[in-house]
């Protein structure tokens, strides 16, 4: 039995029943990563010995008679933007090359009490900044389906790492897309929870009133188990919500019938990918025949999402990135002058020119003589994406389309052109912009064999119909791993 | 100065007197070695986040009530953008366009035309939430050394309009500002440690004119003494240049106390982008109105309206109110004794004149030599004319740095008063005997023998005579009124 | 709005970026394709709506005043590339 085939629920299930030791599951899992990381790339650190010790522990835990966690010996790969103590974290960038947290991110310290394997950290788009993982400081991430592709971005590193069976699960964040997408690029499920569900402490962050940590999972119920292990109020992080997480892993069986699905026509419009299309409007037509009622919506505003999200996000990036200084922490070029040479050395050598795109357009978004023109507008225009869902929802219980205009693109075809990658984001961006729960979900593949997803977004803190309806779609379409 | 009118407006930054730091736990006390009191969020460290605490809000909007500002309900936390090695987010969290309360007042006393002190208002634009940077310190020629222990402590930033017309007025705004914020136990006024700091917006302007002259900003001075030399010396400044037909720059400049003048530090020519922006890591700070009354049931009672209260209700003088409510604790012991004993006035001159002297005050803390129910006693004793006023303070001597019961001192010491009428007249009588050459002279009218025959009795009695009695008995027995 | 060469400097400037003549040239081309994209904000009729700076319906979430233990000292300065007598040193500098 291969052990890191089987769904998140099997493997904890067996573990806290003894019947599988966490040191095979261990074994098994950097077994695998030996394997494929150096064709993928999925992983940018190991720590094998810390793992082993976590497994051993667990095992003796068991051995003692003690109940284990939600997660018993379960893998779950850790996005490099998490903050993970006495463990190098890079955010994918030279700025924090050999950069060593003095904490834990709050949801990295859920996962551990819930006796969850930690084997390493992935990679990703410099800082979250992209859609391919193109960006990373330190190589690409490749597509586990076809190498010569990228796994989306910003959090291809976990997305691959799950296509390629290396964990079963693993944590992302998601700003604008950043786990839908590559969930939807590598075939594997991946969630963006409620603004405010999941907390953000310990998260790098990129563009705080979007950012949010999610989980990928094989499978839709491994999906919802992480998120509900890692969900729910912490008092370091004034936005997270005083509101208990949901029971989404009974969610996924509650079927879809009676629910009414929102298709909204902005997003089958000029520009999608005639596959996906198809493979997007199959799963509609196998949800209607589960007893969902299909309903025509409009997002009139959905145009407008690139411009806003990419004012906005740069904006508040541009401030949370200020701290990279070479003062306290991260690279320094030495030896400086002065201080304006030591910052301008410092951050001209440590970030890479997406990073310092959109530094540069965010500082200047909100700029003197700028900021009305620019990021206040586009406040205003989030609140027309936010009013055009709201009004949706008085229409359905949650909205279906694609998650991307295409499947996987190849590597090198947009980094020539950064306003074509933004592009590529239309159809995460409005959810993210609007707070919204929202999972990309594996439907029927493209000809090709290349991944195609399908995007449910639903009401604020309705994750639970969320993940009935994906869990209905997955019915229809088991979950594959990627031949590698 | 005759053509020109000087123009002040400030801007005091006050440390809060929370225990911990306004958006994270560590400790905000003075004085701890560098880096010391710090976490993942005031270092500004990658994933870390802000949360605000509970106790600085309080005292933010009792500083905004005593002010009489108008507290907004809902207001909101702005991100501050700037680059500095004691700023290691690369922001300062503040309250840009929607402060948490504006348009107070502080009404202070100056000379008037005639000379008389009348007072005037000075409105205050807003009163609003901020964190506090670090501290940098600096070797010529080497690395400057940041310490971030003084990162993330809670501020407010009270903004005063610019009717402010001298030095000395500034300074009394002060002066008032600092009381007010002493008495209301959110700061201990200190300048020193920083703890309260103040800038000065200083401009002139032709009398009469409507628009305000370019202003400088006058920052880094830590005595009121010096903020009002400073506006004095940049007014002239200012004027010297108006007159030369030059322009003033907008800059910000020093305080030189040597050299007696202001410098240029830095200029505002280029002026800085802060790039405000809503903080987005922190909801908007939203009042209940039942949580804004608690706070204002809570707030302690106002310096100038305790001093009227003392002045009425305890019958002692404005000068003595003044000088008891020179710090908070002492006015609390003074009322606290008034209140035990029954008489405010005697209370408040043996305060005055025995007990200031050995009070220590660290911050808003005080150390007494004795307890108000010590003093309460020791004055009951004097009432009764157990002990007389000359005695009280040498049983106070006893009793200073002790919990002693003063009435225990008294016995011990066998201090109490003759006070039995017939006892003292048979000693007088018996002295009179003794005397008589003297008694006659008295008689006769040379008054100053009273004293030689009060000596006599106190000598009799080895000074426990109620000194007041002798003098009534001698009087007696010589048959003078 | 255009963004030319000079804004990007000034921009660079502001948010301490050193950045070479051939990055400037390149962020000049990429950044004016971009915010010509963003100009597009500005034909929405945005009148009478008001601006999102949260989403978060949560309640204010406020601490209490009670002192938790940090970082060590040595935890504090263990990530700086520099340190000098317990703090973090910088090229020298004059207080402004």
């Amino acid at each position: 039995m291969n052990l890191l085939e089987l769904p998140v629920t099997t493997l904890a299930h067996l573990v806290q029943r003894g019947e599988v030791k966490a040191i095979e599951v261990a074994e098994a899992c950097f077994a695998r990563i030996d394997v494929t990381n150096d064709r993928v790339g999925a992983f940018l650190a190991l720590s094998r010995e810390e793992t082993s010790l976590q497994a051993k522990s667990i095992d003796e835990k068991r051995a003692r008679g003690e109940a284990l966690g939600a997660l018993a010996g379960v893998p779950v790969a850790l996005k490099d933007s998490l903050v993970t103590r006495a463990t190098v974290t890079t955010a994918g960038s030279k700025m924090l090359a050999g950069y060593v947290p003095p904490y834990d991110a709050t949801v990295v310290a859920r996962l551990r009490a819930a006796d969850a394997l930690l084997p390493g950290k992935t990679n990703m788009d410099e800082f979250a900044m992209g859609s391919s993982t193109e960006t990373s400081a330190f190589g690409p991430c490749r597509n586990p389906w076809d190498l010569s592709r990228a796994p989306g971005g910003s959090s291809g590193g976990s997305a691959a790492a799950v296509a390629a069976r290396m964990t079963p699960a693993a944590l992302g964040s998601d700003t604008g897309g950043s786990i839908r997408q590559p969930a939807a690029f590598t075939g594997s499920v991946g969630v963006k929870p409620t603004y405010g569900r999941v907390s953000r402490f310990g998260l790098i962050a990129f563009a705080s009133s979007l950012d949010q940590v999610g989980p990928f999972a094989s499978d839709v119920r491994g999906a919802a188990r992480v998120l509900e292990v890692i969900a729910g109020r912490d008092g370091r992080d004034a936005t997270s919500l005083d509101i208990a997480p949901g029971r989404w892993e009974r969610d996924c069986d509650r079927g879809a019938s009676g629910l009414r699905i929102g298709v909204p026509e902005e997003y089958f419009a000029e520009g999608l990918d005639a596959e996906v299309e198809a493979s997007v409007r199959q799963s509609i037509d196998q949800l209607q025949a589960d007893g969902c009622v299909v309903v025509p919506v409009t997002l009139p505003h959905t145009r407008h999402a690139i411009a806003t999200y990419y004012v906005l996000a740069t904006a508040e990036a541009s401030s949370n990135l200020a701290r990279f200084d070479g003062v306290r922490f991260g690279a320094r070029v030495e030896p400086s002058r002065d201080l304006r040479d030591l910052y301008g050395a410092t951050r001209d050598h440590g970030f890479g020119a997406e990073v310092k795109r959109r530094i540069l357009l965010g500082t200047f978004v909100l700029s003197a003589g700028h900021y009305e023109a620019y990021y206040l507008k586009a406040q205003k225009v989030r609140t027309l994406i936010a009013r055009d869902f709201a009004e949706a929802f008085e229409r359905c219980d949650a909205i279906v389309c694609p998650t991307a205009p295409t499947p996987a693109f190849l590597l090198g075809d947009k980094t020539g052109d950064p306003l074509s990658m933004y592009l590529s984001d239309v159809y995460t961006l409005p959810a993210s912009l609007a707070g919204l729960p929202a999972m990309s979900v594996p439907c029927a593949p493209a000809k090709s064999g290349l991944p195609v997803g399908l995007q449910i977004v639903s009401r604020p803190l309705d994750e639970a119909t969320m993940f009935a309806l994906g869990a209905a779609v997955e019915r229809h379409h088991a979950p594959r791993a990627a031949a590698l | 100065m005759s053509e020109y009118e000087t123009v002040i407006g400030l801007e005091v930054h006050a440390q809060l007197l929370t225990h911990t730091k306004a958006f994270c736990a560590c400790p905000a006390t003075f004085g701890a070695a560098p880096n010391t009191q710090v976490c993942p969020t005031c270092l500004g460290l990658p994933g870390a986040l802000p949360v605000l605490s509970a106790r600085a809000v309080e005292f933010a909007v009792r500083t905004a009530l005593a002010l009489g500002c108008t507290l907004q309900k809902t207001s909101r936390f702005s991100r501050k953008n700037y680059f500095y090695p004691d700023l290691p987010k690369g922001y300062q969290i503040s309250q840009f366009d929607e402060p948490c309360s504006e348009g107070g007042a502080l009404s202070i006393e100056v000379p008037g035309a005639s000379g008389a002190r009348v007072e005037k208002v000075v409105r205050i634009t807003r009163v609003h939430m901020e964190e506090d940077a670090g501290k940098s310190s600096h070797a010529r020629g080497e690395d400057s050394i940041v310490d971030l222990n003084r990162s993330g402590v809670a501020l407010v930033e009270i903004v005063g309009e610019p009717e402010l017309s001298s030095g000395a007025e500034a300074a009394e705004y002060l002066r008032s500002l600092r009381e007010i914020l002493i008495f209301i136990g959110i700061n201990d006024g200190n300048l020193e440690e920083g703890s309260f700091r103040c800038d000065a917006n200083v401009s002139i302007r032709k009398k009469g004119a409507p628009q305000l002259g370019t202003r400088v900003e006058l920052k880094n001075i830590n005595s009121f003494r010096f903020v009002q030399k400073a506006i004095e010396y940049e007014a002239l400044r200012q004027q010297a240049i108006v007159e030369g037909g030059g322009r003033i720059e907008h800059e910000t400049r020093g305080w030189d106390e040597k050299a007696g003048r202001t410098f240029s530090m830095r200029s505002k020519e280029t002026a800085q982008d802060y790039r405000y922006f809503p903080e987005p890591d922190l909801p908007p700070l939203v009042l209940e109105d039942a949580w804004i009354e608690q706070v204002r049931q809570a707030m302690p009672e106002l310096p100038r309206a305790k001093r009227e209260r003392f002045v009425s209700q305890y019958e002692i003088t404005p000068y003595a109110a003044q000088v008891l409510t020179q710090h908070p604790q002492i006015a609390s012991f003074f009322e606290h004794c008034a209140r035990l004993h029954g008489d405010g006035a005697k209370a408040a001159n043996f305060v005055q004149s025995e007990i200031l002297g050995g009070i220590v005050t660290r911050g808003l803390e005080a150390d007494f030599p004795i307890s108000p129910a010590q003093l309460a006693e020791l004055l009951g004793l004097v009432d009764a004319a157990t002990i007389s006023g000359k005695q009280a303070k040498e049983v106070y001597a006893l009793i200073a740095g002790t919990p002693r019961a003063p009435a225990d001192v008294v016995r011990e010491r066998g201090m109490a008063q003759v006070s039995d009428a017939a006892a003292i007249d048979a000693i007088v009588a018996a002295i009179v005997l003794a005397n008589s050459r003297q008694a006659e002279a008295l008689r006769a009218g040379k008054a100053s023998l009273m004293g030689f025959f009060v000596g006599q009795v106190m000598k009799e009695t080895k000074g426990s005579a109620n000194p007041q009695m002798v003098n009534d008995a001698i009087k007696r027995a010589l048959g003078l009124g | 709005m255009p963004i030319d060469h000079k804004t990007v400097q000034h921009v660079a400037t502001l948010a301490s970026l050193s950045l070479t003549d051939e990055e400037t040239l390149a962020m000049t081309r990429d950044l004016g394709a971009i915010v010509g994209h963003i100009a597009e904000l500005a034909a929405i009729d945005t009148t009478g709506v008001p601006p999102t700076s949260h989403v978060s319906m949560g309640r204010t979430a406020w601490r209490d005043d009670v002192v938790k233990p940090g970082l060590t000292h040595e935890e504090a300065l263990a990530q700086a590339p520099r340190t000098t007598l317990g703090g973090f040193a910088v090229p020298g500098f004059v207080e402004s």
